[in-house]
């Protein structure tokens, strides 16, 4: 029976070293020293498991997509598109809008509705032609949901 | 003059994508991650006229997570407001419909969501973003030690959460 080499963490086992090893951040002195920990140890192989397996779901999670692109929203729109003199208003316009939107009351999530967005946007985009410098000028900042 | 330095045009066109997906993660719903995002594109545009050309999404999601804990302290400062781990928020049995569409992953996000947001934002940081933990201590300025112990925390926590 191999002799367990402790590992550093409070009892002995590997603990937050189990990630490191994962995430190949540790040097490889401290790796070797891992791989004999847990050549012995069965516990830290299993809690290497389990952080492995939630490591991997976090990592595969999808792209969470916009519920609009970054280039129509109105304040990205004002900072792109405004010119010098005016962009101080929109970024007063930005701020008081904040500012209200921090005073309304919050309420459980809602989603967008994305056929609205959508067929908003599409309507104001196919008349200006040019959704990105025509629509900062009437632009106000929106929130989604409450 | 400008170089290689992006418009700012450029870069929302190119890492919007990115910017939304870490806010999302880091925020946990659209209406948070929305606000972040505006928020973050103003300091982008104001940090172009300084920025050092290198990696441009560790450059945004350093912004992006400094927004985001700016905001969490602001919180924390005014806890009348609304807290993001209010109960509300705690009840796995309420998803948002995006999560709905995503059911595969929801519990992953339901379970990130519920996370205490130190514990959130390492993970994020690395596993979302994939940041060295160098990286993660430079940008949320603690010590690489932290930076380890919180993932290690962080993911034991979503593994007991998903049990």
């Amino acid at each position: 029976m191999i002799p367990r080499p402790p590992g550093p963490g409070s009892d002995g086992h590997l603990d937050d070293v189990l990630s490191a090893y994962l995430d190949d951040e540790l040097a490889p002195a401290a790796r070797r020293e891992a791989d004999a920990h847990l050549a012995a140890c069965a516990d830290c192989r299993a809690e290497l498991d389990d952080v492995a397996a939630i490591r991997q779901a976090v990592r595969i999670l999808p792209v969470h997509a916009a519920p609009h692109p970054l280039l129509d929203w109105p304040v990205a729109a004002a900072v792109a598109a405004a010119s010098p003199r005016r962009r101080a208003a929109w970024a007063l316009a930005a701020v008081a809008a904040a500012a209200i939107a921090m005073l309304l009351p919050r309420e459980p999530e809602v989603a967008p509705s994305l056929p609205t967005l959508a067929g908003s946007h599409a309507a104001r985009a196919s008349i200006t032609g040019d959704p990105l410098s025509q629509l900062a000028p009437i632009a106000v900042p929106v929130r989604f949901g409450p | 003059m400008t170089g290689e330095v992006p418009t700012w045009e450029a870069v929302a066109r190119t890492h919007g994508r990115f910017l939304y997906n870490v806010a999302y993660r880091l925020t946990g719903n659209d209406d948070d991650a929305y606000d972040l995002v505006q928020e973050a594109l103003l300091r982008v545009r104001k940090g172009l006229e300084t920025y050092q050309p290198g990696s441009m999404e560790g450059w945004l999601s350093r912004i992006v997570t400094n927004v985001f804990l700016d905001e969490v302290r602001r919180k924390r400062r005014r806890p009348v407001e609304v807290m993001p781990d209010d109960p509300e928020r705690l009840l796995p049995s309420a998803p948002s419909a995006d999560e709905a569409t995503e059911s595969l992953s929801s519990d992953v996000q339901a379970a990130l969501r519920r996370l205490p947001e130190e514990f959130r934002t390492a993970v994020v940081l690395c596993d979302v973003v994939g940041l060295s933990y160098e990286e993660i201590a430079d940008a949320i300025s603690v010590p690489v030690g932290t930076v380890r112990s919180r993932i290690h925390r962080g993911r034991r926590l979503l593994r007991a959460a998903l049990q």
